[in-house]
C-alpha cells in the first residue's frame, strides 16, 4: 500500500498556488519585490513553482520508484531553498524583528524542512542503490 | 547586495537542475541488467543442466515402462501359478508350505 504524506502534499500544492500569480507577471510578496531586483523574483518564482511542481509529480505520480524519488529531492531542494531565500530576505530587509519573526520563523522551518526530507530522499536512493547492485 | 541574491536564486536553480540530471544518471541497473552482463557462464550451465534434467527425465520414462513390463510379467506368474495349484490339487498332491522368508 502506497502511503503519501499528506502534510507534505498539502505544502507543496499550497507553494504551487503561492508561486502561480509571480510566473505569470503579477506582483510578488511586497518584500521580496522591495528587496530584490525583478528578476531575481522571477527566479525565486520559478524555483518556488519548479520545484513545487517536480515535488509533487515525484510523490503522486512516481511514488517509490528511483524517478519519483530523484524528482521529489530536486524539487524539494528548490522548494526549500526558495524558502530559505525568503528567510534571509525578511532577516536583512531591516523590518522590526518582533513584526516579522511569525513569518521569518514559518519559512525558516519550512526550508527545513524540506531539506530534511530531502536529505532523507537521499538516504532512500542509496539504499535503493545498493539493493539493486545486490550488495 | 542585488548580485549576493541573484548569485543564491541561481544558486537554488542549479541545485535543481544538477541534482536532476545526476539523479536521472545515476539510476540503479536493474537485476536483468545484471544478468545480462553474467549471461556468457550463466546460460552455458544453464544449457548444462537443461541438458542433465532431459536426460534424467528419457531415464525415467524408460524405467517406468520397464516396471510396468515387469509387473505384467510378475501377474502372468501368478495366474499361471494359480492354475498349476488347481491341477497339482486336482491330481490328489498337496502344495508344500515355503520356505521361511520367501514369501
Amino acid at each position: 500500500m502506497v502511503r503519501r504524506n499528506p502534510f507534505q502534499v498539502f505544502l507543496l500544492t499550497a507553494s504551487l498556488v503561492a508561486a502561480g500569480p509571480l510566473i505569470l507577471g503579477r506582483p510578488g510578496p511586497e518584500v521580496l519585490t522591495a528587496t530584490l531586483p525583478r528578476v531575481a523574483v522571477t527566479g525565486w518564482g520559478v524555483a518556488l513553482l519548479t520545484g513545487s511542481t517536480l515535488a509533487l509529480f515525484g510523490v503522486l505520480v512516481s511514488h517509490r520508484s528511483w524517478y519519483g524519488l530523484v524528482l521529489e529531492r530536486s524539487g524539494l531542494l528548490g522548494v526549500g531553498g526558495a524558502a530559505l531565500i525568503y528567510f534571509g530576505v525578511l532577516l536583512t530587509a531591516g523590518h522590526d524583528l518582533t513584526a516579522i519573526r511569525y513569518t521569518a520563523s514559518i519559512h525558516a522551518g519550512y526550508a527545513a524542512a524540506c531539506l530534511w526530507r530531502a536529505g532523507q530522499v537521499t538516504v532512500t536512493m542509496r539504499a535503493h542503490r545498493s539493493a539493486k547492485a545486490g550488495r | 547586495m542585488n548580485t549576493t541574491w541573484l548569485i543564491a536564486v541561481a544558486s537554488v536553480l542549479g541545485s535543481v537542475l544538477v541534482t536532476l540530471v545526476t539523479g536521472f544518471m545515476a539510476r540503479p541497473r536493474q537485476v536483468t541488467d545484471i544478468n545480462v552482463a553474467l549471461s556468457g557462464d550463466a546460460r552455458a550451465w544453464a544449457q548444462v543442466f537443461a541438458d542433465r534434467a532431459d536426460a534424467a527425465e528419457r531415464k525415467a520414462d524408460d524405467a517406468e515402462t520397464r516396471a510396468a513390463a515387469a509387473e505384467a510379467r510378475i501377474n502372468r506368474l501368478e495366474r499361471h501359478i494359480l492354475v498349476l495349484e488347481r491341477e497339482v490339487r486336482r491330481l490328489g498332491g498337496n502344495i508344500p508350505p515355503l520356505p521361511n522368508g520367501t514369501a
